[in-house]
């Protein structure tokens, strides 16, 4: 599967995202470390990420959480 | 009777069931126990005694009448302080949580006083159910009775000591992404982490809801297994929960194991292992393999994308049960919470949203190639000793992700898939502090993966052991 990386977000944008969408200041140090935690998660997260998928998929969790089980299991 | 709380839940339950024991006299020996460990552990918010006693006695009065409440008839338990009844004062292991209005009672703690248990207390935790050591600069630091020096894992770090120290057989905690492995694993008891959707988490604090799950930590896998009986089921505040059933009976925990098939742990999940950790879990199978079942290696995806995607569920929907205080009382966060819980308004919304949407596909392929030919999957918990306090008392928000992902490896993606994990205490290291691995199953195989650590508890019997207060009070 292709894996396409988001770019890395700028702290700039992080401190000012903090500061104008939720209203928490963001030194300029904890906006680097927060950006590159962000990137940490986009870059792990992103070799998962498949190219499209159908609306039944998005609401199937619990449903395939209950296929998934054997009944032996359980017994 | 000697000394009533070193038993168990299963054998209080007994003695209480046969006359050998009054449910007063089990709170006693509880709330005593208690008054030893605590300045030692700190593993307790509040106790509430007088409450306690006052429903043992009450439980005493229906036995002797006949009346018995159920299998966990005045067996005291005490819980993760993270559980809402009406004039309580649930903390959340915080000091903003005090004083918000409660709703109705968590049926968790209520479907286990309505099978006889009694709630002595309510334990101590990591703040806001968000921290893998125990660390709590509101309430003091969890300390690990075996040795008080370490930490306890978290977040359901009271828990872990409580059970551990014998000031009660077992406790609730919740496990969002290794909160309730971790402290059983740190403590060297049996913590069982339901399939997402097997109890309900109504009336419980959130820290992440589509991956918060609550479940026990006992000393032997048969309590849990009392425990669960009694917590799992459909509830309709909690939309989540499944209707399958969980077994009334536990006769479930004595059939054989033999011709089970044991996938072990992949080779990329041991490598950064201590040889001492490698040793405990190759014995451990070993011994899975004299129960008559028998070891494959499997085909395990890397973890990472996992991890990452059940880090951005957990991030985000912190971020947004949070962000009112976040902006008003920042103040009264610690630093580690505070900067765990801010990179949440940080992820998209686009990932989030693609974190939760393909949980159901990359479930379906992780049971699909990992469990193929497999029963259960042995995975390792922690690859390295339990920490010392100081060492994970991260004052630097730069470190703190790295800490808590080397704790967390391990137990945070089981949370994403949804799956039931068991963490099965397997020996001690060379400094006496418990080691453990965990057990995964299929959805809802919890009478499984309680049935095989049962069978492995008989036949090693570390869960035998106590930490001593001698030793705990022991200088450094």
């Amino acid at each position: 599967m292709p894996v396409h990386h988001r770019p890395p977000v700028s702290a700039a944008l992080i401190a000012m995202q903090g500061r104008e969408l939720h209203g928490i200041e963001i030194a300029d140090g904890r906006a680097v470390e927060l950006a590159a935690e962000l990137d940490r998660i986009n870059r792990q997260a992103e070799a998962a990420i498949p190219e499209f998928w159908f609306f039944d998929e998005p609401i199937q969790f619990l449903a395939e959480l209950d296929a998934l089980a054997r009944p032996e299991d359980g017994e | 009777m000697n000394d009533a709380a070193a038993l168990d839940v299963w054998e209080t339950a007994a003695a209480i069931r046969s006359g050998r024991l009054t449910a007063e006299a089990a709170v006693a020996a509880s709330l005593a126990r208690i008054a030893d460990w605590q300045p030692v552990v700190n593993a307790l918010i509040r106790i509430e005694a007088e409450a306690a006693l006052a429903r043992a006695r009450a439980l005493d009065r229906a036995a002797a009448a006949g009346d018995w409440a159920g299998p966990l008839h005045g067996v005291p338990l005490a819980h993760k302080d993270m559980f809402a009844r009406p004039g309580g004062e649930m903390t959340g292991g915080s000091t903003i949580l005090p004083g918000h209005e409660q709703p109705a009672p968590a049926p968790a703690v209520a479907r286990l006083e309505a099978a006889g248990a009694i709630t002595v207390g309510w334990l101590n935790m990591s703040e806001f159910a968000a921290g893998p050591t125990g660390h709590n600069v509101h309430f003091g630091h969890n300390r690990n009775p075996w040795n008080p020096r370490h930490v306890t894992g978290g977040s359901s770090a009271g828990s872990g000591a409580a059970v551990a120290a014998r000031m009660v057989a077992g406790a609730l905690g919740s496990d969002t992404g290794g909160s309730i492995r971790l402290p059983a694993a740190m403590n060297g008891l049996v913590g069982l982490k339901p399939t997402y959707g097997r109890v309900s988490r109504a009336g419980s604090m959130p820290r992440a809801w589509s991956l918060d799950t609550i479940g026990p930590l006992t000393r032997t896998a048969r309590d849990a297994a009392l425990m669960t009986a009694a917590i799992a089921g459909h509830d309709p505040r909690d939309p989540s929960t499944s209707r399958r059933p969980f077994p009334d009976s536990l006769d479930f925990l004595e059939r054989p194991a033999s011709g089970l098939v044991l996938g072990r742990p992949p080779a990329a999940w041991m490598a950064d292992a201590t040889a001492e950790v490698a040793d405990a879990v190759a014995a451990a199978l070993h011994v899975f393999s004299r129960l008559g079942m028998t070891a494959q290696a499997v085909d395990a995806p890397p973890l990472e994308p996992l991890f990452a995607l059940g880090d951005a569920i957990s991030k985000s929907e912190a971020a947004a049960v949070h962000g009112t205080w976040m902006r008003t009382r920042a103040g009264d966060y610690s630093v580690h919470v505070h900067s765990r819980t801010e990179a949440g308004f940080h992820v998209p919304a686009t990932r989030y949203l693609e974190a939760t949407a393909l949980r159901g596909r990359l479930l379906g392929a992780f049971v699909a190639g990992t469990f193929a030919g497999i029963d259960v999957l042995a995975a390792p918990i922690l690859t390295f000793p339990v920490p010392t306090i100081a060492e994970t008392d991260e004052g630097a928000t730069s470190a703190i992700p790295a800490m808590v992902a080397r704790l967390t490896r391990y137990t945070r993606p089981f949370n994403y898939l949804g799956l039931p994990a068991l963490a099965l205490p397997i020996g001690f290291d060379a400094q006496g502090l418990p080691m453990a691995m965990q057990l995964v199953g299929r959805p809802f195989s919890e009478p499984l993966l309680l049935r095989l650590a049962h069978q492995y508890q008989q036949a090693t019997g570390w869960h035998l052991l106590e930490p001593t207060i001698e030793r705990a009070a022991e200088p450094a």
